[in-house]
């Protein structure tokens, strides 16, 4: 069964940076939490 | 529920982060946050190896970094607040949204229709997924709705806005005057016949070089109509193939990718 069409060019058009963004958010994440730790 | 509502907020701030790079997507700026992305990565770099000087003149920036970003970004941020309070989704996937863009095409085939008759020079930028926002920029902005007269009136002999391209986004036309980069190289076999186009058609092929943009021109000396895709003009050619064209590029911007194309963003 595959994803709808519309479902389907949301998550692969500009696949590239959408994963870079959630890579940025990512690390963005990780960082907050070990400054946190730190704390 | 803590893991749940961790996903939900990191969905929601690289959802954010996304539009703001389609924010900057094609503009200069795009080169200011790459060189910011450098001094982050070198500052990463510098706290990893204990490089404690580095560090501590980084560190030193970062408090003025926040007003460097909104002195920076201030055009682009006032374009992503702009784009996120214009409700994009409302208009969706749907057979109104078809007939929209039928209806563009047939304003645009019309006017171009019209200039061809009357020998009225034109040239047509149709944005895809590449941003022109530097041509853009360097044209008047305009932000008008797609219609036949609109565009009759910009190319008409003697107007203001004539000389240059039109550049559209989706339904909008985005700006007119615009400057485009010309195809400087000639070569080959046609090198003879380019050279003898001008500068309008040359226009044309530099646009489409770099991007994925389609570019229309109408010559002013044989009312002839040419397209320009990824750097290769197709002359004189007809009414249906432009129509056809159109279609088919349209159908890319907005529906998703068609064969070569690509959709607009979320």
């Amino acid at each position: 069964m595959s994803l709808p069409r519309p479902l389907q060019r949301l998550i692969t058009h500009n696949l590239g940076w959408k994963l870079a963004c959630l890579a940025a958010t990512v690390l963005l994440w990780l960082w907050l939490i070990a400054a946190d730790n730190r704390v | 529920m803590s893991m749940a509502l961790t996903v939900v907020d990191i969905v929601v701030v690289t959802i954010l982060l996304y539009n703001f790079v389609l924010v900057l997507r094609g503009r200069r700026a795009m080169s200011v946050l790459s060189g910011m992305a450098v001094l982050v990565a070198i500052y990463v770099a510098s706290a990893w190896l204990r490089l404690g000087l580095l560090r501590a003149v980084l560190s030193g920036l970062a408090p003025y970094a926040i007003i460097a970003i909104i002195v920076l970004f201030q055009s682009e941020l006032r374009s992503y607040l702009s784009r996120l309070g214009r409700v994009r989704w409302a208009r969706g996937v749907s057979l109104s949204g078809r007939l929209e863009r039928r209806e563009i095409v047939e304003e645009i085939v019309g006017a171009v229709q019209q200039m061809s008759e009357t020998h009225v020079g034109a040239l047509i930028v149709l944005e895809r997924d590449t941003g022109l926002r530097t041509f853009i920029e360097s044209g008047v902005v305009l932000d008008a709705v797609v219609s036949r007269d609109v565009l009759l009136a910009i190319f008409h002999p003697g107007a203001q806005l004539h000389d240059g391209a039109v550049i559209l986004q989706g339904d909008r036309i985005a700006a007119a005057a615009c400057f485009l980069p010309l195809h400087v190289n000639p070569a080959g076999a046609h090198a003879m016949e380019l050279r003898k186009l001008g500068t309008r058609h040359r226009a044309a092929i530099g646009v489409t070089e770099g991007t994925d943009a389609l570019a229309v021109a109408v010559s002013e000396e044989t009312g002839a109509i040419s397209i320009a895709w990824r750097g290769e003009l197709e002359r004189d050619i007809s009414i249906d193939r432009l129509r056809d064209r159109l279609s088919h590029h349209s159908a890319g911007v907005r529906q998703g990718r068609h064969s070569e194309g690509a959709a607009q963003p979320i």
